[in-house]
């Protein structure tokens, strides 16, 4: 997957993504509208949803009408969806703010701040989103081939011998049990066969020819059913951390640009630094740790990764809040408890996006050699199988084909002239018998195919 | 004329009609190794007016041809003394418009022998089909040459 497909793709403007995002807009909203004096406590609320309305409408919106020329959508026009998106958050939000608390609207400031966390969070966020994604599918992707790949294994084992355990089986439970009543019909009546008899030992024959003609080429092995196509999502985050100071440098960055402007703007310059330090450590966490798992005990990331980036992610969040609370930098610390909820789920966010957007695109595209290298392995095994299954059916038909399906079509050919025919005496005499010869040779071959093919049976 | 096309035109060339080409009678050679077979085909044509002879094996049945230029061999798909191919090629480097009409208990048409036969037929094969091919066989023989 290119950073163009994954941008320019479903998810740059999926009404999911919008959804998840609101939470944390919310918050940010709420955040930045401290200092405002609204007359009601609830019209950050209703800033930050009418904010989200327009934002969700020209994204969603815009990213309808863009598809309809591509299922992939530039990244020039997605990043002109998304900065436009962010403008128009920056305007709602400052008229809101001018019209009820008669404040500065500070368009210039609103829109830069949306425009800076736009363009830090939402590329990644699509990336990270269009990788997991493209994790779970190409995973499904990868149990189907390996499920082909065993079973074409088995194929090459099981074939030939399911093949000629349906010749036994059909020999023995369907044509040697009407060979046999069309010997027994014919021997008692061989000296009173009138045509309305001949004819209808005639029919019979021709479907028990038939049936032998049809019976290889019937010959199947059923396919079981492949696994699901979509992977469950613990197994699809089930990779090891890689590149970790990568990871710590985007969740510390995003996280800053994410919080620190309205910070400072709300709570002053001494609550920007302690969040910036707060940041930073959560960030170093998530960068040490796993760095530390893996010189401690190297086969444990490997084993744990989920859990590694999990407990890093919490140690982080946990850290982050005490220095938050405890560290100082800031006295007041009523200003810490107010930013926490946002720096922690800020933290979260990013840690989840980061591991995504790294990690997986890492796995992603070493599962796709594996599934490419799988693939050629399958389609070879499979060309392999169906020539050796070809030949046995080959081996197999020879084996029906003259001594059984000739004699029982001579057989059909000799009473359908004896049902039309006006002679009688010697000739009809001679059909007969002949057409019992016959029948009789062709039951003795059917006894020495069945042991043939049972002797020869892998 | 490509060899499905042949194929097409013998039998758009298919008539009702059971009876033999006015005239001599035409000489047919029934080739089958299973003398039943052989039988039940001498039985049928004879009775329609054709003169027949028979031969039990490849080596036989070039032998024959070569000897009594028949106006018609149906052929076995599988005789012993040689494949369907070495036998159709002798018989085509001596009598090359000779019309062949190989009988084979195969479901599909053996693709591989359109060049060389003239026409297929599948084992059973009842009496009012076979005249028939008979009769176009030599018709479209006689018209092409």
């Amino acid at each position: 997957m290119t950073v163009r497909e994954a941008l320019g793709g479903p998810w740059a403007s999926h009404w999911a993504l919008m959804v998840a995002l609101i939470p944390s807009s919310t918050l940010l909203v709420l955040l930045r509208e401290l200092a405002t004096p609204f007359p009601n406590w609830w019209w950050p609320l209703a800033s930050a949803l009418a904010q989200n309305i327009v934002a969700g409408a020209v994204i969603i919106g815009g990213g309808l009408i863009a598809r309809r020329r591509s299922r992939i959508i530039p990244i020039i026009t997605v990043l002109s969806l998304w900065i436009l998106a962010a403008v128009l958050r920056g305007i709602v939000g400052g008229t809101v703010a001018a019209v009820v608390a008669g404040v500065d609207p500070e368009y210039a400031l609103r829109i830069a701040v949306w425009v800076l966390v736009t363009v830090a969070w939402l590329p990644l966020m699509v990336y990270a989103v269009a990788q997991f994604e493209r994790r779970r599918l190409i995973l499904g992707a990868l149990d189907i081939a390996q499920f082909d790949l065993a079973q074409q294994g088995r194929l090459s084992d099981a074939h030939g011998a399911d093949m000629q355990h349906q010749l036994r089986h059909a020999i023995a439970e369907s044509l040697s049990p009407a060979l046999d009543d069309l010997q027994s019909s014919l021997l008692a009546s061989r000296h009173t066969l009138d045509r309305a008899a001949v004819a209808e030992l005639s029919l019979r024959l021709s479907q028990l020819h038939d049936n032998a003609s049809d019976l290889l080429e019937s010959a199947r092995v059923p396919r079981n059913t492949p696994p699901r196509h979509q992977v469950s999502v613990l197994r699809a985050i089930d990779v090891p951390p890689r590149r970790p100071w990568l990871s710590a440098l985007l969740v510390g960055s995003t996280t800053i640009l994410l919080i620190v402007v309205d910070v400072w703007r709300v709570f002053g310059p001494l609550a920007a630094i302690e969040v910036l330090v707060a940041a930073a450590t959560a960030a170093a966490v998530i960068g040490a740790l796993p760095v530390t798992v893996a010189a401690l005990r190297p086969d444990a990331l490997s084993r744990h990764g989920q859990r590694i980036t999990t407990v890093a992610t919490i140690l982080a969040i946990f850290i982050a809040s005490f220095l938050m609370l405890n560290s100082g930098i800031d006295p007041l610390t009523g200003n810490g408890l107010i930013i926490v909820p946002l720096l922690a789920l800020s933290l979260a966010i990013a840690s989840a996006t980061c591991f995504s957007a790294i990690v997986l695109a890492d796995a992603n595209r070493e599962t796709g050699r594996l599934l490419s290298l799988v693939d050629v392995e399958v389609d070879q095994l499979r060309e392999s199988n169906r020539h050796a299954i070809e030949r046995e059916r080959r081996r197999l038909s020879g084996l029906m084909h003259g001594p059984v399906q000739g004699r029982i079509a001579a057989c059909v050919m000799a009473l359908n002239f004896h049902a039309t025919s006006k002679e009688g005496g010697d000739q009809a005499r001679f059909i007969t018998e002949s057409v019992l010869d016959h029948l009789q040779a062709v039951s003795r071959e059917l006894g020495v195919i069945t042991e043939d093919v049972a002797r020869t049976a892998p | 004329m490509g060899p499905r096309a042949l194929l097409a035109a013998v039998r758009e060339s298919y008539n009702s009609s059971m009876s033999p080409p006015e005239g001599l009678p035409a000489s047919v050679l029934v080739a089958d190794d299973d003398a039943l077979v052989r039988t039940i085909l001498r039985l049928v044509l004879t009775r329609a007016g054709y003169m027949v002879t028979e031969a039990c094996d490849a080596v036989e049945v070039i032998r024959v041809a070569h000897s009594q230029r028949p106006d018609l061999v149906i052929l076995d798909i599988n005789m012993p003394g040689g494949t369907v191919h070495d036998t159709l090629g002798s018989l085509r480097e001596v009598l090359p418009e000779l019309p062949i009409l190989v009988l084979s208990g195969e479901l599909e048409t053996p693709v591989d022998l359109l060049g060389v036969a003239l026409d297929f037929a599948r084992k059973p094969i009842g009496r009012d089909e076979l005249l028939a091919r008979v009769k176009s066989l030599l018709s479209f023989a006689s018209m092409v040459s």
